[in-house]
């Protein structure tokens, strides 16, 4: 959803009318699969005679797009992963900066001040919040690596699919079964702005809840 | 106050756990699907659970755990925005329901709003 369809439910507008029209493309995408699914194919007379399709050059290796798309989605995982230990290792650091700095002040406190080291310590203290901050944001950033990821799978899912129709339509039985879909409905639709359904949602369980 | 963080992404459990941890949560378990989290719900108090997953996907796992715990806080944490699916996650007993991407302002207040 987003801020136009949010708007349109807060103001009782045709949310149904727009989910239908999303579900729509996605049909179309998965459309032929679904043909072959039912079938029907070998059986269904055609009314009028087609031109042979012509049978792509088999590729080099099996599975060569899959095993790209696989890979970009794996080396996405691990790369993420990787950028994830070096920030939770700023992050330790900066946690224990703030610790010294505050021993630090208290045991100063004891004896005398000295202006530049105030200002020192309190500089100090304030980046050490400062980069515990910009970290924290930065680890919620990757919060595209699981969308980026689900849209990935969409689009093997969708390729797997067509390679199922065009291999059963072509006579060829090397295909391997289905992964198991574990991608968020209308995936491809979905943008990386934050908390943009909130108000929405919270509207749509007050609602639910009103009603119970 | 113990969690359980559900989902199958890694990165998605690590960010949940700091922005938790961040909050004052320190007592956390997590798993990569709804199979793995029926096996580690000794001693939960609270679970946050993403939706599409392999194995055991988050709506199931809900449907499961309500079968014989109708009191333990559960919130939904998905990318999956349509309105149907908000109101098939609460029928199915969800309290509460958080669409990826997420700031972690949201993260606290659903979080606190649920455990009340
Ligand atoms: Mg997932």
């Amino acid at each position: 959803m987003d801020q136009s369809e949010i708007d349109a439910l807060l103001s009782g507008g045709n949310l149904e009318e727009e989910n239908k029209k999303q579900q729509d493309i996605v049909d179309s995408l998965i459309k032929p699969a679904e043909t072959e699914a039912s079938n029907e194919i070998d059986n269904t007379p055609s009314t009028e005679k087609p031109e042979k399709p012509e049978k792509p050059e088999k590729p080099k290796k099996k599975g060569a797009v899959m095993g790209q798309l696989s890979k970009v989605s794996q080396e996405a995982e691990e790369g993420t992963t990787l950028v994830m230990n070096y920030l939770e290792n700023m992050l330790n650091i900066a946690t224990k900066q703030k610790e010294y700095s505050a021993k630090l002040e208290t045991e100063l406190k004891e004896n005398t001040l000295i202006k530049s080291t105030e200002e020192i310590i309190a500089y100090f203290k304030d980046s050490s919040f400062l980069i515990e901050d910009l970290i924290f944001n930065a680890m919620d950033a990757f919060q595209f690596q699981d969308i980026n990821r689900q849209k990935l799978m969409k689009v093997m899912h969708t390729l797997t699919q067509l390679n199922t129709y065009l291999n059963d339509l072509l006579g060829d039985d090397s295909v391997d079964d289905d992964k198991p879909v574990n991608f968020g409905r209308n995936i491809e639709d979905k943008t990386l702005a934050t908390d943009l359904d909130k108000e929405n949602v919270d509207d749509i369980i007050a609602q639910f809840q009103n009603s119970n | 106050m113990k969690f359980l963080v559900v989902d199958d992404s890694s990165t998605m459990r690590r960010i949940i756990k700091n922005t938790l941890q961040r909050i004052g949560y320190t007592d956390l378990a997590e798993a990569e699907h709804g199979k793995d989290a029926l096996e580690k719900m000794d001693g939960i108090d609270i679970i946050l659970t993403d939706w599409n997953m392999p194995e055991m996907d988050g709506l199931e796992f809900v449907k499961t755990v309500r079968t014989t715990n109708k009191t333990i806080p559960i919130l939904m944490v998905t990318t999956n925005a349509a309105k149907d699916d908000i109101v098939d996650a609460l029928k199915n007993g969800v309290n509460n329901y958080i669409v990826k991407p997420f700031t972690p302002e949201t993260l606290k207040e659903k979080v606190e709003s649920v455990l009340k």
